[in-house]
């Protein structure tokens, strides 16, 4: 009890639940899920298994499925033992009331929002997951939720602590506020069709439109937004994971940094690569050009590195990015002080402006209403013009309404949120991960490419927690 | 002259004129000589020494006697020690095994269990490590737990140790020269009374006193020679480069140097060990005192084990012997060099075409992966630069003593009290660099952690009991009550400390959250037991104890523990009585209940906070805050409960020339305290300890001892002991136990109706060659899909059915001869080296490839390959433990004050087994674990 008798307490409590997004394999892994089963990864070095993504042929038994499965249900578990600790009885209980149990109340709705952000993983990624909450916490094995019942849940939890959670851009960096659960909303949303089979696009154009409203701004360089002191781009990112180089963790945005195939030590303001990972050919086909000469997000490292991927494994073959760098603005990198030399301060946007006036361009493009076409190719126009001119509000690089479409939409996600843990989401939504729509490089593992079963839309539920939980069932398939 | 039967004489035997307290002893060439008062009547001595056949003899001729001393073979009158007292061998109505300092193994052994390997039926001895100075993990008829601790509870001189307490083992602190005896208690009659820890049985061990006898003076002398058996084998530099040229890639180039890895990590051990010991009485208080200093290089290079150990025992009585005092101090000092072990994995791993050693000095002129420079956590580091450039070093210093009162009442001396105060304490020092220059801590320059003190231990025992006996000889009754208390105390306090780069500097953020911790937990405990004795012939004994420990919640934390046992000594019956070859036949029924609390954190009850370290801050806005994450916890927690039921037959023949035993016993644990893997979701942790299910043991266990030549000359004695037990999880969940279980890795799993640790496998599919096929797993239920539903449960398990010792001794006048083995079968191990060439394609770095790569070919081990049934073998083996030669000249030397012993002998002698993989004994078959290794010595000995 000693932990929750101060409001302080509360606070590191509150604070020690997040840190599991920055300090576990959450981030780390999550990524790899996202990004290694698209066209816009391969891994050179298999790490935890993760070779079997791009194969696009799991099964129960692979090891990399667990990851993110087991990270994000801990999560939920840390939760909901704070949202136990936070509960009514136990804060007046401990003596708070007024301004200060109010203050309480405020961390447990932060703890709900993460636990939705959990939530949404796993509906994502596994359907139908376990459904832990703080009733089961410490008695029951959890029972497993359909993917449509925890959309439900998470669209009732998500409006309901709206009103509790702090106005837009007024909390601390790194906690959430209403515009958090907007934007997860939104996501949601968007992609309600993969999760329940009907379409929520009215709503995905509605909680865009709040988060716009609230006077959200792109920054000025696309090239500021994935660097060490990101921090300072509080006008466009609406949630982050926090990182510091005094705090260690390999499972930071250090493989954002050092994982990119080839990029030098002078650029990611490290040390040299890892050659972790780099592109399929497919990716620097949606640029211009694969430089920075009129798009300036193609940021792509080819020095040394071959187009094609002609074997996922060699690190030369595909190009990679220096989108992450632990440098400043002004281009110099930031001291590292601790006993690594080598652990990342970049901050990871989990929500940002841009993907927002995404989601409301394609929404409107689906047929959802409360939006309009003229507003939509504004705010795409926005992205664009940050990306030809460093400036947003330029012209160059603008399209025009008939260039508007729902493959453009796809391909400007691919331009503009490339490795920041969207593509498998995105692809699912267009019905592209399995299908012959879209091949890439050794996409089920052929060369050019080709169509796989469509349950590989889904991840299962891991062996061992199936084992272990006699309530689950395993998802179609597999 | 008094002299044994090999016409040697016997110093220190007891000469007493009957009915008199007239007496002296025997000097060292087994003279005496006694005045006896011409008053006397009586004539007739009595002459006594023990082990020998006490002997009457009716004085004729007052000069020049010679009186030889038969060997007492009836061993029967001999004393064990029970729980809380002592009883005579005969009456024992439990399984209790004994072995005396006289049976143990004839080899210089480094830890004690090495005295009584092989020799006790339903205690399997396995060593834990090749490690100098590493102990044994000993297991008394198949364990209780599934994953508390199935460590046996051991009581040294009347004090329980419990915990490692630093250093490489707490057995391994003593100096096995100074053990007089093991005891060890199986049943649960037996061991019931120390209640809650006796699941595992009890070993209770004492240590040599003095006695009244002359000062004597012992020194033994050992060297040691050891080697390593067996190199796991791996490719050949040659082999290595065949197989990358077929694959046309490697993932590191190939090198032109040829390396055998393991040859460069391992050395030729050598150990030297030395013992004095002094014991007599001083002014009436008889005394032992002794030093031993043993001195050991491991076959990892750079590991060394230095140990000083001494002893004072003091057993002075007063008040014409009511008074009985027992003092017993023990110290040691440890000093250990820790090689680290990952050389042994990474020595088997490593690209053999590379060189150790390189001209570039930048890593200290050693070979490593340069291309990693950068994030030398993806590299492998080279196995010699492991040894060389890191420094572990341990140092354990500890305590244990006690001081045992035992008083007899002047005015009731039926009625004894005794009280024992005993402690046990020690304070551990640990160090840890790395070089500036050692490949993984180039980039952060070194580092340097020194913890002095790193743990101190305290602690505390007090117990006190009362003992009544009585003999009743009108109704042909013996009775003895016992009823006693015990408080035990346990303090551990851990330091923490900042760690430095090699230059000095200390690493931002290392400082500990805290300096220190101070787990703690203790025992309350209330005992009591009656012994009934009905014309030497009908026997029971039966006990209590109530137990409470502080590591349970309010509502779980007392337990009741109790026992019964019935014997009957058919022999004594008249139609036996006068049997020439029946000596001995006894019957022995028990029942008795114990508990089981090892294990357990102190605290697990509890919900608990724990604080990450400076270096896991979290950030929120610009301020960083310290974590706490909560613990796993099970409020629920409460006492493992075994229920034995035991039955046993006590035998000998031709006045126990051949004796033996067999006990069948059965053994129902419940509230199994588990580390369960539970469903996501529910606690802090996926695996958490829950009182979960109920497992059973039973078993025949059979011993027999033959002693088939005894004469002047020549002696032979055989001991052979079997052992059968089979254990069986009967119950997991209070529902529906139709799965597979609890796994408790990814290939063993504790399913209801098999032994814990079976393997639960996929059926491998092979071609018509006999070759497994790669990935291709039996679709058992020919649903198309491979899955966890095609798995099945083999039946087989790492727990070995089948125990066998035997071991046997040959005294050839002055030669001795001896030889141990021990076989275990109905054993199996999962054997899964690289054997597949994603090893050196697709990992970071190239790593070498087992040789049964060229029985598979397998290109990658893909998810279903890594479970299938083509990795499980029969680890079935017979072991030679032990072989060994002495020869003893006797007290031939300077005037027949000094005797001289030379003995030879080998330990781990050979291996008959199918097993390919190490060793068929290894724990869990762990391929990576420190090799047992073979050891030769040669040891001598003086008495004086």
């Amino acid at each position: 009890d000693k932990q929750f008798n101060s409001v302080e307490g509360y606070k590191q409590g509150l604070v020690s639940v997040y840190s599991n997004l920055a300090y576990s394999t959450f981030l780390r892994f999550y990524w790899s899920m996202q990004e290694y089963t698209t066209d816009m990864a391969v891994s050179t070095w298999n790490d935890g298994g993760d070779g079997i993504y791009h194969e696009l042929a799991w099964s129960a038994d692979s090891p990399a499925i667990t990851n993110v499965y087991n990270a994000a249900i801990n999560m939920i578990t840390l939760c909901n033992n704070y949202i136990n600790e936070a509960s009514p009885d136990k804060v007046s209980a401990r003596g708070f009331s007024g301004s200060e149990a109010n203050q309480i109340e405020q961390f447990k709705s932060e703890a709900r929002f993460l636990r939705a952000y959990c939530f949404w993983i796993l509906m994502d990624c596994y359907g139908n997951p376990p459904f832990p909450t703080e009733e089961t916490l410490g008695t029951t094995a959890p029972s497993q939720i359909q993917r449509a019942d925890l959309f439900d849940f998470l669209e009732n939890e998500l409006t309901d602590i709206e009103s509790i959670l702090a106005d837009p851009g007024t909390n601390e960096w790194g906690r959430p506020d209403k515009a958090a659960a907007w934007a997860l909303l939104a996501r949601m949303y968007v992609n309600a069709k993969v999760y329940t089979g009907q379409e929520h696009y009215t709503e995905a154009i509605t909680y865009s439109n709040r988060i716009i409203d609230e006077g959200y701004a792109l920054e000025d360089r696309y090239e500021w937004l994935m660097l060490g002191d990101n921090n300072l781009n509080t006008n466009e990112f609406i949630w982050t994971i926090n990182y510091d180089n005094t705090n260690i963790t390999w499972y930071s945005t250090n493989f954002l940094a050092l994982g990119p195939a080839g990029v030098p030590g002078s650029i990611n303001g490290m040390s040299s690569s890892w050659q972790a990972f780099r592109f399929t050919q497919q990716v620097p086909a949606l640029f211009p050009t694969a430089d920075t000469s009129i798009d300036k997000r193609a940021m792509f490292y080819t020095n040394g590195q071959n187009l094609e991927v002609n074997s996922i494994t060699t690190s030369t073959d595909g190009y990679s990015a220096y989108k992450y760098r632990n440098k400043k603005r002004d281009g110099s990198p930031i001291e590292q002080n601790n006993n690594f030399g080598n652990i990342s301060d970049i901050d990871f946007p989990v929500f940002r402006l841009a993907e927002i006036y995404l989601i409301y361009a394609e929404s409107v493009l689906r047929g959802g209403t409360g939006g309009n076409l003229t507003l939509a190719l504004d705010y795409v126009n926005k992205i664009r013009g940050r990306a030809y001119a460093n400036d947003p509000s330029s012209t160059l690089g603008n399209i025009t309404s008939t260039q508007l479409t729902l493959d453009f939409i796809l391909d400007e996600r691919a331009r503009e949120l490339y490795w920041e843990a969207h593509r498998r989401t995105d692809l699912i939504r267009y019905n592209r991960l399995t299908t012959g729509d879209y091949l890439w490089a050794w996409k089920g593992n052929a060369e050019a490419g080709r169509a796989v079963d469509d349950k590989y839309n889904l991840f299962p539920i891991p062996t061992s927690d199936l084992l272990a939980n006699p309530n689950l069932q395993q998802i179609e398939g597999f | 002259v008094v002299t044994d039967e090999l016409n040697q004489p016997l110093p220190g035997a007891s000469v007493l004129l009957k009915g008199t307290s007239i007496g002296t002893v025997t000097d060292f060439d087994g003279q005496f000589s006694l005045d006896i008062p011409i008053s006397n009547s009586s004539n007739i001595i009595i002459i006594s020494y023990i082990g020998y056949v006490t002997k009457e003899i009716s004085l004729k001729n007052f000069n020049n006697l010679i009186v030889a001393l038969s060997e007492d073979i009836s061993t029967l009158d001999e004393v064990v020690l029970i729980g809380y007292g002592t009883q005579k061998k005969k009456d024992l109505t439990g399984s209790v095994a004994s072995v005396s300092s006289k049976d143990f193994q004839k080899v210089p052994v480094t830890n004690v269990e090495g005295l009584i390997a092989n020799k006790l039926p339903g205690v399997q001895i396995t060593p834990t490590s090749g490690k100098p100075g590493a102990g044994s993990s000993i297991l008394i008829r198949g364990g209780s737990s599934l994953s508390a601790t199935n460590d046996p509870l051991f009581i040294i001189d009347g004090v329980p140790i419990e915990g490692f307490n630093g250093g490489p083992g707490f057995l391994s602190q003593l100096n096995p020269n100074d053990i007089e005896s093991f005891t060890v208690l199986k049943d649960a009659s037996a061991a019931a009374i120390y209640g809650s820890r006796a699941s595992n049985g009890v070993v209770i061990i004492t240590t040599k006193k003095g006695s009244q006898d002359g000062l004597q003076i012992n020194i033994s002398s050992n060297t040691r020679v050891s080697t390593i058996i067996k190199k796991a084998s791996v490719l050949t530099a040659d082999q290595y480069r065949e197989v990358v040229n077929d694959l046309g890639f490697s993932r590191t180039p190939l090198g032109n140097a040829s390396t055998d890895w393991q040859d460069e990590i391992y050395q030729i051990g050598f150990a030297s060990e030395h013992n004095i010991s002094l014991s007599g009485a001083f002014k009436s208080i008889p005394y032992r005192a002794s030093v031993g200093y043993l001195d050991q290089n491991g076959n990892l290079k750079t590991g060394r084990y230095e140990r000083l150990t001494a002893l004072l025992n003091l057993s002075p009585k007063f008040f014409d012997n009511h008074l009985k005092i027992d003092l017993n101090l023990k110290g040691s000092f440890e000093d250990e060099r820790i090689a680290n072990e990952n050389a042994l994995w990474t020595s088997t791993a490593f690209d053999p075409t590379q060189p150790v050693y390189v001209e570039d000095q930048t890593y200290g002129g050693y070979f490593q992966y340069t291309q990693f420079a950068d994030n030398p956590a993806i590299a492998l580091i080279n196995p010699i630069s492991m040894l060389n450039q890191v420094n572990r070093n341990n140092r354990n210093k500890r305590s244990v003593g006690n001081i045992q009162l035992d008083y007899s009442l002047h005015f009731l001396p039926d009625l004894h009290i005794n009280v024992n105060a005993g402690y046990d304490i020690s304070r551990g020092e640990f160090s840890d660099s790395a070089q500036a220059n050692y490949f993984p801590s180039d980039l952060s320059g070194g580092y340097i952690y020194f913890a002095d003190p790193s743990r101190e231990v305290k602690n505390l025992l007090f117990e006190s009991y009362l003992f009544y006996s009585k003999d009743i000889e009108s109704i042909k009754s013996k009775f003895d009550i016992t009823a006693g208390y015990s408080y035990n105390d346990f303090l551990t306090t851990n330091y923490f400390y900042p760690t430095y780069r090699a230059d000095g500097v200390k690493f931002p953020n290392s400082d500990p959250v805290f300096p220190f911790d101070k787990p703690s937990h203790s025992i309350i405990s209330f005992y009591g037991r009656f012994n009934y004795n009905y014309d030497s012939k009908y026997l029971l004994t039966a006990s209590l104890r109530r137990d409470g420990s502080s590591r349970f919640a309010e509502d779980n934390r007392w337990g009741l523990f109790p026992s019964v046992a019935l014997a009957w000594k058919i022999n004594e019956e008249n139609f036996l009585k006068d049997s020439k070859t029946l000596s001995n036949l006894k019957l022995r029924l028990s029942y008795g209940v114990t508990g089981q609390q090892d294990g357990i954190a102190n605290y697990y009850y509890q919900t608990g906070y724990n604080t990450g370290s400076l270096n896991n801050q979290y950030t929120f806005g610009d301020t960083s805050y310290t974590t706490v994450s909560p613990q796993a916890f099970n409020p629920d927690l409460k006492w493992e409960q075994t229920e034995s039921f035991n039955i046993g037959f006590d035998f000998g023949f031709i006045d126990n020339r051949i004796s033996g035993s067999i006990d069948l016993y059965k053994k129902d644990t419940k509230d199994l305290l588990n580390l369960t893997t539970v469903p996501l979701g529910v606690n802090f942790s996926n695996q958490l300890l829950l009182n979960i299910g109920t497992m059973e043991n039973k078993g025949i266990e059979f011993n027999l001892n033959a002693s088939p030549i005894k004469n002047d000359n020549l002696s032979w004695d055989i001991n052979f002991n079997a052992t059968y037990n089979e254990n069986k999880i009967t119950k997991l969940t209070n529902g529906n136990d139709e799965g597979v279980g609890l796994f408790s890795d990814a290939t063993l799993v504790n399913t209801v109706g098999f032994p814990r640790n079976t393997f639960y496998l996929y059926h491998q599919v092979y071609n018509s060659d006999g070759m497994p096929i790669e990935g291709q797993m039996l679709d058992v239920n020919n649903d198309g899909m491979i899955n966890a539903d095609d798995r099945y449960i083999t039946n087989k398990s790492t727990l070995p059915r089948y125990l066998f010792g035997f071991s046997t001794n040959v005294q050839y006048k002055k030669w001795n001869f001896n030889a141990s083995f021990h076989a275990n079968l109905d054993h199996y191990l999962f054997f899964q080296p690289y054997n597949s060439t994603v090893a050196i394609t697709d990992f970071q770095v190239s790593q070498n490839l087992n040789t049964l790569y060229y029985d598979t070919l397998f290109r990658f081990n893909d998810d279903a390959q890594r479970y299938s049934d083509f990795y499980l073998q029969n680890a079935s083996f017979l072991r030679m433990d032990n072989l060994s030669i002495g020869y003893n000249f006797g007290k031939t030397l300077v005037k027949s004050k000094l005797g001289l012993g030379l003995n030879f002998s080998i330990q781990n002698v050979f291996t008959i087994t199918n097993y390919t993989g190490l060793d068929p004994e290894a724990i869990r078959g762990s391929e990576n674990g420190y090799p047992v290794p073979r050891v030769y010595a040669l040891g001598v000995n003086f008495d004086f």
